[in-house]
């Protein structure tokens, strides 16, 4: 039972490593790990950090 | 979240309660970080431990918080004889010291108020964390999990394990690569970047395709209009026209931009406009499916009721044999079963008007973008002109097509079907804008070139607006298909982690249930119980227990098995609980939680419990004697804590101390010349040793039923001893002869003599209270030895000398069997 993840656990995981992801854009990610540790991870704010990285505003 | 990494093994030191429930005075219960077993009749207050405890982690108790008892149970909390001015406390020390706290519940000017004395950082965290961990189960909550439907069970578990935030974040991303793939698919770069080049060839008369070819191209222009100057750089270009006189036609320059921006916007705006006619066929397809229930559409009202039902038929299932409200005969399984089938279709049902009235509302956001982006040339003065009519009609058309679809998504309120295929009220002139809008652009360029200055400023404009505008475009689309593919690499990876997970979870959970329940159940015909996730378009919709059944595969567990064997599976559950999610603390408390079970079952459950959870620190409350009994056994061997609660008007729940503690408490008051309670402590020392010495002579009593055994008091067992002894001892000196005084001191003192001499008008001075003790230490002389620590028992009876003796053999009398 020790290797067992909660839901928490999966979630913090997969983010913090998230930028390890082969393919990925690395400013995206790091936009979607920081709203994670920010608890803002939302619809309207992963769109709003990708409009901002699209657009150059960071 | 620093602070609990490095938190682990939470244990507890020591509880004192104050004022809660059914203590009313102190209550100390020192656990020294052991396991402890608890005794108390039912109405000894032994639950205001379970009770205390939650308060303190969750600010209320869930038993409690229905509406009938005010402020999350609150009003309850606090002992019912305190009075206003008076604290109700519950005070926790805890094997890391920072941890300790004293929570405290007050009236403050009429209302109830919380008060806690840590207020720590990490004291916070600590019960944040502890939130989610499972520390205490009742008995009328261990089968709730098993008996739940399916909905519900995901949710308790997904409550647990945190999977419900998982298939939220799931969910979440790939909606935003849903939305990035769709408006990749929409904005039509490829139609921009087309026209933009077909203006650089109009203007350079050659195709671009990098910068360095752009410049060249502009050098060559600058060179056909007999221009020494170069350029290197695209800010050249902007020089070269500063340079250039001022064009004489403004206007035509400023219309020609305005003409070139109105046709960038209507070469992607028939892709578009397609994709938004797909989407509303697509909408308009689910719509006309959904409203054809209509009976149904009008019923999703009833789903609170059905739910509310389905709460209070759950855990009475198993005694229904009607429905509560129409009184028709059905059995409780049944009629779960059918609640649980109309609320599956009717939340299905919402779930589809949920996700339509979203996509609704996205259209008609994305629709109003879009007639937003034509209303802005089309306010530009230069296309005010009578020139520009028919260009300017056709755009107000396009407008009015977008409105058309805007208003065709707004009729659908869910009230009637929508027709599913849109005929727009003008036909797509999107083709016709574009080839008008290039007409009068070739002609205003041609009207300008008969001024070759103008001329030149205006293909220098417009070719660097072109090129910009690719680049632009290009750029945009490069970014939004990387942030595609990078959302599609990371739907993908969360989608492997999230069913690694959860394969996993449910494999090692239902494995150790299995193996706690099949512990409590050995050569039983259940086994191989499995947690089986019911999905529906590949989400997980709810969770099924399915077990082997005389080796038939069968589901719900209630529908086949006892009550006593729903609580052991229900408590296997919550015990893999603890040992899968408890990652703070290192305790939990089990609440009389074996009521149901037989005997064989209790005992095996003290052994799963003794064997599997050895590093954990349990706290055992029961009011079961034989269970108590086997439970004292176990934790003499483990060297748990063991102790009993008792009730009275005057103290209410208190702790019948250990016999140690007890004649240290004695003595202290002796010392000390406090008479305060001195009686009711040397009687309850009393009735300890008496027990013992009973135990040990085999003082035969009357049979009594269990509890009512723990209630014989003093002189019962006193008389019971003597006549005992009076029937065995040996001799004209034997122990008949040494303790018949001291027995008749003690029967005929004022202290005993029946049970309501408690309240007798006997006011003992200290003196008497001294008599009285030495009497009851003279009683333990004779029959306990103060060399080996044992009592005289007839486990040591000598044989050969026909004596009764301690176990070294100091104390010795003649004795016959």
């Amino acid at each position: 039972m020790d290797t067992l993840k909660n839901g928490g656990e999966i979630l913090d995981e997969f983010f913090s490593k998230i930028e390890q992801l082969e393919g990925v854009d690395s400013d995206l990610a790091m936009a979607l790990k920081d709203l994670y540790q920010k608890d803002k991870l939302s619809d309207k704010n992963i769109t709003n950090a990708l409009n901002d990285l699209r657009t150059g505003n960071e | 979240m620093i602070y609990v990494q490095a938190m682990n093994n939470i244990k507890l030191k020591e509880l004192s309660i104050k004022g809660l429930r059914g203590v009313k005075t102190d209550l100390i219960i020192p656990f020294e970080e052991k396991s402890m077993v608890l005794y108390g009749d039912n109405g000894s207050g032994k639950s205001s431990i379970a009770d205390a405890l939650e308060w303190f982690y969750h600010n209320k108790i869930d038993h409690l918080s229905g509406t009938e008892i005010g402020r999350n149970g609150l009003e309850a909390m606090r002992h019912s004889a305190l009075n206003d001015n008076d604290e109700g406390l519950c005070n926790i020390k805890f094997n890391k010291k920072d941890l300790d706290c004293n929570k405290k519940l007050l009236v403050k000017k009429g209302s109830l108020n919380v008060e806690k004395d840590n207020k720590c950082e990490e004291f916070e965290d600590y019960i944040l964390k502890s939130l989610n961990e499972n520390l205490i189960i009742r008995h009328k909550n261990v089968s709730e999990f098993i008996v739940a439907p399916l909905g519900e069970r995901l949710n308790q578990l997904s409550e647990i394990i945190g999977f419900s935030k998982v298939t939220d974040t799931k969910r979440l991303l790939n909606k935003v690569y849903k939305d990035l793939d769709k408006k990749l698919k929409q904005s039509g770069f490829e139609s921009i970047i087309q026209s933009n080049q077909q203006t650089l060839i109009s203007n350079l008369q050659q195709n671009v395709v990098s910068q360095d070819q752009f410049i060249s191209a502009i050098n060559s222009l600058l060179e056909k209009y007999k221009l020494t100057d170069k350029i290197d750089s695209l800010s050249g270009i902007g020089l070269i026209i500063d340079k250039l006189k001022k064009p004489v036609n403004q206007d035509k320059i400023t219309t020609i931009g305005v003409l070139e921006q109105l046709l960038n916007l209507i070469v992607g705006f028939s892709d578009r406009l397609n994709s938004i006619i797909s989407d509303y066929a697509k909408f308009a397809t689910q719509y006309n499916k959904v409203i054809e229930d209509t009976v149904s559409l009008s019923n999703l009202n009833l789903v609170e009721l059905l739910t509310t039902g389905e709460r209070i038929i759950t855990p009475q299932v198993n005694d229904l044999t009607n429905c509560p409200l129409c009184l028709s005969d059905i059995s409780g399984v049944t009629l779960l079963s059918t609640i649980q089938q109309r609320l599956t279709s009717l939340n299905k049902l919402k779930k589809d008007k949920q996700f339509l009235e979203t996509l609704k509302a996205e259209s008609v956001n994305q629709v109003q973008e879009e007639i937003n982006n034509l209303k802005i040339p089309l306010n530009q003065p230069q296309l005010k002109q009578e020139i520009f009519s028919e260009i300017r009609n056709s755009t107000i058309n396009l407008g009015v097509n977008l409105k058309y679809i805007k208003d065709a998504f707004e009729k659908a309120n869910f009230t009637a079907s929508v027709p599913e295929k849109i005929i727009l009220p003008n036909k797509d002139t999107c083709s016709e804008i574009q080839l008008g809008i290039q007409n009068i652009l070739k002609k205003l360029k041609l009207e300008l070139a008969d001024n070759s200055q103008t001329d030149l400023i205006v293909k220098l404009q417009s070719s660097v607006t072109a090129y910009q505008e690719i680049i632009k475009q290009r750029v945009i689309q490069k970014k939004i298909i990387l942030q595609r593919d990078s959302f599609e690499i990371i739907c993908n990876e969360f989608g492997k982690r999230q069913k690694e997970g959860l394969d996993a979870f449910f494999n090692l959970f239902s494995s150790q249930i299995n193996d706690y329940y099949v512990f409590m159940n050995p050569g039983e015909s259940v086994e191989n119980i499995k947690l089986i996730p019911v999905e529906t378009e590949d989400e997980i919709t709810g969770l099924t227990i399915q077990f082997d059944f005389f080796d038939n595969q069968v589901s719900p567990p209630h529908k086949y098995l006892s009550e006593s064997h729903l609580n052991c599976l229900g408590l296997a559950f919550f015990l893999a609980s603890v040992k899968a999610f408890n990652k703070i603390n290192k305790f939990f408390i089990l609440d009389d939680v074996i009521s149901s079970f037989d005997s064989n079952h209790r005992k095996r459950f003290l052994d799963l419990l003794s064997e599997k959870f050895n590093d954990y620190q349990i706290i055992l409350l029961t009011h079961e004697n034989h269970f108590f009994d086997y439970a004292k056994v176990v934790a003499k061997m483990k060297g748990w804590n063991v102790a009993s609660f008792k009730w009275d008007t005057e103290r209410g729940t208190y702790l019948s101390e250990a016999k140690k503690d007890l004649i240290e408490r004695i003595e202290n008051k002796l010392n000390r010349g406090e008479t305060d309670k001195l009686g009711n402590d040397i009687r309850e020392f009393l009735e300890h040793l008496c027990k013992e010495i009973a135990s040990n002579i085999e003082a035969k009593f009357t049979f009594r039923y269990n509890d009512r055994n723990e209630e014989r008091m003093s002189p019962e067992l006193l008389n019971e001893i003597k006549s005992k002894v009076d029937k065995c001892s040996k001799g004209d000196h034997g122990i008949k002869q040494i303790i018949e005084p001291l027995f008749l001191r003690t029967l005929l003192s004022n202290f005993i003599g029946n049970r309501d001499s408690h309240d007798n008008s006997f006011v003992p001075s200290m003196g008497d209270f001294k008599a009285f003790w030495k009497d009851v230490m003279d009683i333990q002389k004779v029959f306990l030895c103060n060399d080996c620590k044992k009592f005289l028992s007839i486990s040591f009876y000598a044989e050969d000398t026909k004596e009764i003796k301690c176990k070294c053999g100091k104390i010795h009398f003649g004795w016959q069997k």
